[in-house]
């Protein structure tokens, strides 16, 4: 066994010296290729993994608007507290969790008070012979507003819709099913990818063929772009300032009870595409 | 003996240019090269030895190039249809439970078939009345007239001109709060129907169970890449065919192949609107972001609630919009010149449009909602690649060198 080691230690000692002095002694020159010399064939590579969805994410808002900042905020908590407490108690989901974005209170002026200030500053910085000047308002709060804005990611995807029904029915509003959550998603991206540089590799290999040549190798695998355009989810935008929400808020009375919603989320295809440039003779 | 008469022709043209020159130039520029017609022979040799003359090439003709248009015709097996579903009411809830029951009426009517629902929005927005919102347009409208006359006016006065005419004081308008009427929740839909030709029942299904806009927004193939690959390699086999039918006409032999252009697949992605995948943020630096809102700029605690700091638009969860098509050419060094753009020819009633990518999406031109007429749409269509080959090919001159005769 000592004398297969050092057999081998011997040979690859040997082996090294010999490729280094026969690295120093063969002037290797680099060869020149004319670019128009070099052919290349463009083939553009699809792939698709369909996969199914593990998340849902829903966003909204509570609004509430009192006498007072406590009372708003107390009754913003009640329907903040039922919100949690429906999504705590719904066995059908296997992960929940709430994010609340933004939390804010802010003193409602009364709209026309603050449109008729504004008016009276057009006028006033246009005054023309004969039209007198107008004296702003002082506009008082009028109520207090509280307000949350939050996003809701949880899964299974299917329970979606049941979750939409029970928000709705506690009191939240601009309710907006952002979309679907892939946990795995780099992964799947990856396998999409491999299978467009595998399906462009099988294309070019099958249309050299048919014109006559065959593929030599690869000369740029920089171009691979997936084929999808990203956006970005954010909870509702809620007006904190002036009149708050005061002229955006419709006054429906109490919320009712709402049908819970089957919505079925139905398999995700993850694509991909890449341009590959080939060498061929 | 060939390159010494070339050698001759181009001493004997050099040594008119040079006459020519020396004859029509002024003689007394500092920057001027006189030459003696002795002279030649050197200034040649001169030329030469910068680089001037290139020696001359032997004959090679130009490449052949042919091009051919590969097509395959195939029936879609699949149907993809897009509807809305919406309801509106004062009080938000009510709203979402009208939509609701919509939704699960629009599913239960279409169990039992196959095929592959998604929802690719729900939302709310608010409707205000548009008549105030018209008559506020109008008053700030009105007010520009009046603030550009007010200034029109004044600079008159400032300037002391009193011959040109004021403009006349136009009426003020007020504009008025406009408070939202109701509230609006909507969610759009998309169906992959198979066979396609479901597409009218499905389309019928959506409309009894109150989806409004309901479309056929177009068809797909469960295998356009084999189709693709089908048409690509016909389009290939016939250029070379075209290529060899001409070398072989023309008493020549066709050579190597210079050039290979393929026209890319239209449909490099799921063909019809899909549900939004949503990406964590942060994940190349391996965080899970949460949503948090852009206008937060401080870190607060409210119980158990967090807030964060906003330092950037990374810190929002992304969504993929997966089935974009997009026609990106590659960004390479050597890449071949740009393929053809796809014709396809209108078939079965289905028209091809031309989206702001610049990319081919198959529309049908009918949005309604008749079964008859639908049920005539999905005939066979046409998948066409173009593929524009390049050869080079022998000629009885080929490796001689051409001499023209001097011009003189």
């Amino acid at each position: 066994m000592g004398i297969l080691k050092s057999t081998m230690v011997t040979a690859l000692a040997c082996g090294v010296t010999c490729s280094l002095s026969a690295c120093q002694a063969v002037d290797v020159k680099p060869t020149e290729v004319k670019r128009e010399d070099i052919k290349t064939l463009s083939v553009t590579g699809v792939g698709e993994v369909q996969v199914m969805p593990d998340l849902f994410v829903l966003s909204g808002a509570i609004i509430q608007q009192d006498k007072t900042t406590r009372e708003a905020m107390n009754s913003l908590a009640e329907i903040v507290n039922a919100v949690q407490d429906r999504a705590a108690k719904n066995d059908d989901l296997s992960s929940r969790d709430f994010s609340f974005a933004t939390v804010n209170t802010v003193g409602v002026k009364d709209p026309e008070c603050l449109l008729f200030n504004h008016e009276a500053d057009r006028t006033n910085s246009t005054l023309r012979p004969g039209e007198r000047r107008i004296k702003k308002r002082v506009c008082k709060d009028i109520s207090q507003q509280a307000s949350i804005s939050f996003t809701f990611t949880a899964g299974p995807p299917n329970v979606a819709g049941d979750m939409l029904s029970a928000f709705s029915e506690n009191g939240a509003i601009r309710l907006t099913l952002d979309g679907y959550k892939i946990k795995n998603i780099d992964e799947i991206e990856l396998q999409a990818g491999e299978l467009a540089v595998g399906n462009a590799r099988e294309k070019a290999d099958r249309l050299a063929a048919a014109g006559g040549a065959k593929i030599t190798g690869v000369v740029d695998l920089n171009s691979y772009q997936a084929t999808y355009n990203q956006r970005t989810a954010r909870p509702p935008n809620i007006n904190t300032s002036g009149a708050g929400e005061s002229s955006q808020i419709v006054d429906g009375g109490e919320p009712v009870d709402v049908t819970n919603i089957n919505l079925e989320a139905g398999l995700q295809t993850i694509s991909a595409a890449v341009a590959l440039e080939f060498i061929y003779e | 003996m060939s390159s010494a008469v070339t050698r001759a022709g181009k001493y004997a043209a050099l040594w008119i240019g040079t006459s020519l020159f020396a004859a029509c130039s002024p003689q007394n520029g500092t920057d001027q090269v006189t030459l003696d017609l002795g002279d030649i022979e050197d200034y040649y040799d001169f030329l030469e030895e910068r680089g001037d003359i290139v020696e001359p090439v032997p004959f090679e003709p130009e490449p052949l190039f042919v091009s051919a248009v590969g097509k395959v015709q195939a029936k879609p097996d699949i149907a993809v249809i897009t509807a809305k579903i919406s309801a509106e009411d004062k009080n938000e809830s009510r709203a979402v439970d009208e939509m609701g029951q919509i939704i699960n009426a629009v599913q239960t009517a279409l169990a039992g078939r196959d095929i592959e629902t998604g929802f690719t929005a729900i939302n709310s927005s608010r409707e205000f009345d548009q008549r105030c919102r018209n008559e506020n347009s109008f008053a700030r409208q009105r007010h520009n007239q009046i603030r550009g006359d007010y200034y029109f006016n004044k600079r008159l006065n400032d300037k002391g001109d009193t011959e040109t005419k004021r403009r006349d004081p136009k009426p003020r308008v007020a504009q008025q709060v406009c408070f939202a009427q109701k509230i609006k929740v909507s969610t759009n839909m998309v169906i992959r129907i198979e066979p396609a030709d479901a597409a009218g029942d499905v389309l019928r299904a959506l409309s009894d169970a109150g989806a409004e806009n309901s479309r056929l927004y177009g068809y797909d193939f469960a295998n356009y890449d084999a189709l693709y690959q089908e048409a690509a390699a016909k389009a290939v086999t016939l250029a070379r065919e075209k290529a060899n039918v001409v070398a072989r006409k023309a008493g020549g032999t066709l050579g190597d192949i210079e050039s290979f252009s393929v026209s890319a697949p239209e449909r490099t992605g799921r063909f019809g609107p899909q549900p939004n995948v949503i990406r964590p943020a942060n994940r190349y630096r391996g965080e899970d972001g949460s949503v948090i809102d852009r206008y937060v700029g401080e870190n607060e605690n409210y119980g158990t609630r967090r807030r964060e700091n906003v330092t950037g638009r990374e810190q929002y969860d992304e969504i993929i919009v997966t089935a974009r098509k997009t026609n990106r050419s590659p960004a390479v060094a050597f890449a071949p010149p740009p393929p053809p753009q796809l014709a396809f020819a209108q078939e079965a009633s289905t028209q091809i449009i031309r989206g702001w990518d610049g990319s081919v999406q198959e529309a049908v031109g009918t949005t309604n909602t008749n079964a008859l007429s639908i049920s005539l749409l999905s005939g066979p269509q046409t998948i066409s690649v173009t593929a524009q080959l390049g050869y080079t090919y022998d000629t009885p001159l080929n490796g001689k060198i051409i001499i023209l005769p001097d011009e003189g």
